[in-house]
């Protein structure tokens, strides 16, 4: 590690040097936790269990960074009561749980202070001395973060039935997440982007369901099924207040549109301009026949899906395996960027309309509530939306419905003589992201992820497209 | 069976707070690093290219889009290329304010403090200039006071401070005080930043002529007297190098290289008037047919081979216009020479011995100083933009026969004072945005005919009318709702054809 021109005098830290080689940098952190946890339990019957811990982060200030919490379950195997009155029953439990969660949130290393660094290039003066020059990083710090904390409480039931043949695994939940942390946005007239907040609480509940069925087993054949389903929604309570309405924008897309947490909506509102529209619903254009953007921001919805789940089916003959997975997400909207590029380009199918005439009478009324009429040019048009950053006309619906995973393989272990070295061969064709049987949005599939940060869950970005793949798996045990 | 375990729960943060402490980042930094930076991040950024330099019919482009702004009467909040607001607040104004709080208590700063306060008055005048009202008192005090979402303060209250600030900062500088060398403007010459100072308070006390003559006249007038820049040696510029490359020239040799072109009122104006800055600015990449046909050989830098492009036409519209001009495309029309004025390493301007003239011509003409003619100065402002070009290479470099020619052609005529200082004002200000569209509002010159793009029926700019002010960033509207709602309320509608207060 060389390091010269060190800048604040009396300092020798590495980013202190104008020049580095190689680049160093260095970011610690630490958690220390004490734990204790005690069960209970009663002829394999009753159980209860009970944890304490507490946690302390490096990444929060002195005063904050402790937290204790608790948990508390119990659960009741009943088949052990039942015993063989009812036979058919082959496991039966129903549980309740609460617990409490402490973390950081991912607050990064050294995040509470506000770190200065040194371009790398000096600059020439007027007295030809070349100058260093100053930066300091976009988030302000905030010193004042608290761990955040989630509260659950979980009740369950679980179910073995005929001999293990069919089993039912329930639970429904609810959970209050308080003092979250996020990244939200500031006014960059404060010189800074954004800094981290404590958002008070946010409301979960769900409900979790699994069942698995052997419906045919022969000596030959077997049939697998299993259907998991999820449904969650997540509720803001409360950022600073519990007013309704009250917001923060916690990502923001590079062209338009951005996500926020808005009390009283569910987490993730995808936000952004819409078409200005006259009491009737009807869209409103101005005197040159450009339709007019909503005068605020309007809440499309929320990029996280309620619904998630799917269906498993496994055929077994003779060592032949043919296996299928169809998994769909329902119940939340995305933000396109590749179709908002391919619209304003003129390359989505929209974006016809007009294209003969070399102009677009658009549908709707004008300021004065009387029929448009005006014509804007095709072009004009379809920009205009960019430049108002109009972005209703690609929120989409991003459910689906997709066949996931077929996969086809035999088994040919026993061709295999007994004193053969190989203990086992199996050879499998596995075909992923096979088919979309179902989707809203246009042109693409609607995983293709813009973002991988949950802050910008929704917004998409032209990306590189999802892709199916197809392959042989050849497994072959010594 | 019972089984029951439970740890006593005592203190264990010990070594976690020195664990937070980084080792590699400082948490400070000499002060005089931050307004380098501010310094560097001044330079105008290419969204002025987009509004300012097409609202006052230098340069303008026939695409739309990311483009698309004072080139077609419209309202473009795109981001793509970041607004003035953003690019000062978050990297001028945050290190001037920066800089300011860690010297304002340090008397072996003093310099260093005045020095930050006359160059953040400076910033906050274009945003205020090009926005209206804006957070000023306010304005960038994330970090010193935690404001994350700052109240507006109205353009009438502001401009009063920004006089106080160029005016007390200035004084306060001392020559016998700390010298800061490693200052990039002028390497911390105090008689240096005295005149840049000073022709700041200049410069805003001419902006008032319009709404309050009799201020504007004292603080000319206190200016003056104290002393601004008027020699070209004094200019004040962002040295621009292959690290830190110039924003505008750097577009227009990259992406944007084939996009934008000289608007014909301003090759018109050289051409006619015999101006020999038009060969120093202008080429021509005769019988262009597209972007990468715009090859060295082709190019003309005569002057008589330059043809602007109109106003009003977008890449569809162009074309009937293209023939009728006797072209082989629109990239056949002149652009300013991004192989020598728009280089990438091009300095910036920000406040020059030829604008300074130029204003006293018009304050002298006015009667608010006494001393010198206005002809002079007017002579003067011409030879010292001239002479200032050489700058930019010795290909931009104008002769001095040729300048003398030049002057002695164009003397000032009575009656037409206003026009002819103020339409040399104009051309003095080539590339720098912001004074060019603040200077064309207060003076109403030079005579341009208003963009005829969408009219009569665009919605954004009343027809006959020009762009007025730049709109809001949507962060604004969407983080700092309240706030800005509260200033539109007072300054008048969120619009580009919103006049500013200085500008009733």
């Amino acid at each position: 590690m060389q390091v010269t021109d060190f800048v604040v005098r009396d300092l020798y830290t590495v980013q202190n040097g104008r020049a580095k080689n190689p680049v160093y940098t260095l970011s610690e952190f630490g958690i220390n936790s004490v734990y204790g946890s005690g069960e209970v339990n009663w002829k394999k019957t009753l159980y209860l269990n009970g944890t304490l811990r507490k946690d302390w982060f490096s990444t929060l200030s002195e005063e904050n960074m402790g937290i204790t919490y608790p948990s508390v379950s119990g659960s009741y195997v009943f088949s052990e009561s039942i015993g063989d009155a009812l036979p058919w029953i082959s496991f039966g439990k129903i549980r309740l749980g609460y617990a409490e969660v402490g973390s950081d949130g991912d607050v990064g290393p050294y995040a509470d202070q506000l770190f200065y660094a040194i371009n790398a290039n000096t600059i020439v003066n007027p007295a030809g001395t070349p100058v260093t020059v100053g930066t300091s990083g976009t988030t302000l710090p905030n010193p004042n973060l608290r761990p955040m904390r989630v509260k659950e409480l979980e009740a369950g039931l679980e179910l073995r039935l005929f001999n293990n043949r069919v089993g039912l695994d329930v639970a429904v939940y609810q959970k209050t997440t308080i003092d979250q942390i996020f990244s939200v946005q500031i006014s960059d007239a404060s010189g800074f982007l954004n800094t981290r907040i404590n958002s008070g609480e946010s409301y979960n509940k769900g409900l979790e369901g699994l069942i698995t069925l052997t419906p045919i087993q022969t000596k030959n054949f077997r049939w697998d099924f299993s259907a998991n389903t999820s449904y969650n929604v997540t509720k803001v309570e409360k950022i600073a207040t519990t007013t309704p309405g009250e917001r923060a924008t916690i990502g923001t897309h590079p062209f338009n549109g951005e996500v926020r947490i808005v009390v009283g909506e569910e987490m993730g509102q995808i936000a952004g301009y819409g078409y200005a529209t006259d009491d009737q619903g009807r869209r409103i254009f101005q005197s040159n026949g450009l339709p007019l953007r909503t005068t605020d921001f309007v809440l499309f919805g929320s990029g996280l899906p309620k619904w998630m789940g799917g269906f498993f089916n496994s055929f077994n003959y003779r060592g032949i395996n043919l296996s299928i997975l169809i998994d769909y997400k329902l119940g939340n909207k995305m933000l396109s960027g590749t179709n908002f590029n391919a619209t304003r380009h003129g390359l989505h199918q929209n974006t016809l309309e007009g294209r003969e005439e070399g102009f677009v009478i658009g549908d709707g009324v004008n300021q004065a509530g009387e029929k448009n009429t005006a014509q804007a040019a095709v072009q004009t048009y379809w920009e205009h939306l960019r430049s108002q950053q109009i972005i209703e006309s690609v929120i989409y619906n991003a459910g689906f419905w997709k066949i996931r995973q077929v996969s086809l393989g035999y088994d040919f272990t026993k061709h295999l003589s007994a004193n053969c070295p190989i203990k086992g061969i199996k050879l499998d064709f596995v075909a992923s992201n096979v088919l979309v049987l179902k989707k809203w949005v246009d042109n693409i599939d609607p995983e293709t992820v813009g973002y991988g940060v949950d802050n910008m869950i929704g917004l998409e970005s032209p990306g590189v497209p999802t892709t199916r793949s197809m392959g042989l798996n050849l497994n072959i045990k010594f | 069976m019972l089984a029951l375990a439970m740890a006593s729960v005592v203190s264990c943060d010990k070594g976690l707070e020195e664990l937070n402490v980084n080792r590699v980042n400082p948490t400070t930094l000499d002060p005089v690093l931050l307004l380098n930076n501010a310094i560097i991040n001044t330079s105008f950024p290419t969204k002025t290219v987009i509004y300012e330099a097409c609202v006052v019919q230098q340069m303008v482009t026939p695409n739309g889009g990311v483009l698309g702004g004072g080139n077609f009467n419209q309202d473009n909040r795109d981001v793509t290329n970041a607004p003035t607001w953003a690019g000062y607040y978050q990297n001028v104004i945050k290190y001037t304010h920066d800089a300011i709080s860690k010297t304002k208590d340090d008397p072996t700063r003093a310099n260093l403090y005045n020095m930050a306060r006359i160059w953040q008055a400076y910033a906050f005048m274009i945003l205020t200039d090009t926005y209206g009202a804006i957070p000023y008192f306010n304005g960038g005090a994330g970090l010193t006071d935690l404001i994350l979402l700052p109240q507006y303060d109205q353009q009438e209250t502001i401009y009063p401070d920004l006089i106080k600030e160029f005016d007390e900062a200035t004084a306060a500088l001392d020559a016998g005080g700390k010298i800061e060398t490693s200052d990039l403007l002028y390497a911390g010459n105090i008689a240096q930043w005295k005149k840049f100072g000073y022709s700041l308070l200049l410069r805003a006390g001419m902006r008032l002529s319009k709404v309050d003559a009799a201020t504007a006249q004292t603080t000319v007038k206190k200016a003056f007297d104290a002393g601004v820049i008027m020699l070209n040696a004094d200019n004040t510029y962002m040295r621009h190098d292959a690290n830190y490359l110039n924003p505008i020239g750097n577009m227009l040799n990259s992406t944007e290289a084939a996009n934008w072109y000289l608007v014909n009122s301003f090759v018109d104006t050289l051409k006619n008037n015999s101006d020999p800055r038009l060969q120093a600015i202008a080429i021509r990449y005769k019988g262009a047919t597209s972007g990468p046909d715009q090859t060295v050989d082709k190019g003309s830098t005569v002057p008589a081979d330059q043809i602007g492009m109109p106003m009003g036409y977008d890449n569809g519209t162009i074309v009937a216009r293209v023939a009728a001009d006797g072209l082989a495309s629109f990239y056949d029309y002149s652009q300013v020479d991004r192989r020598r004025m728009a280089g990438t390493a091009s300095p910036m301007f920000f406040v020059t011995a030829a604008q300074n003239q130029l204003l006293l011509s018009e304050a002298r003409f006015r009667g608010w100083i006494t001393t010198g003619s206005a002809a002079q100065y007017f002579e003067d402002g011409i030879r010292a933009h001239m002479n200032q070009l050489a700058a930019y290479g010795s290909s931009v470099a104008i002769a001095s026969g040729d300048i003398d020619t030049y002057i002695t052609a164009h003397p000032l005529v009575t009656g037409r004072e206003y026009e002819q200082i103020n339409t040399q004002y104009w051309i003095a200000s080539f590339l720098n945005g912001p004074e060019t569209f603040a200077n064309f509002r207060r003076s109403g010159y030079p005579a341009l005919a208003p963009n005829p793009y969408g009219q009569p029926n665009n919605p954004d700019v009343p027809n006959g009318t020009f762009i007025r002010r730049i709109g809001y960033p949507t962060s604004e509207l969407s983080i700092n709702s309240e706030n800005v709602e509260a200033a539109i309320a007072v300054m008048g509608p969120d619009k580009l054809s919103t006049h500013l207060w200085w500008d009733k």
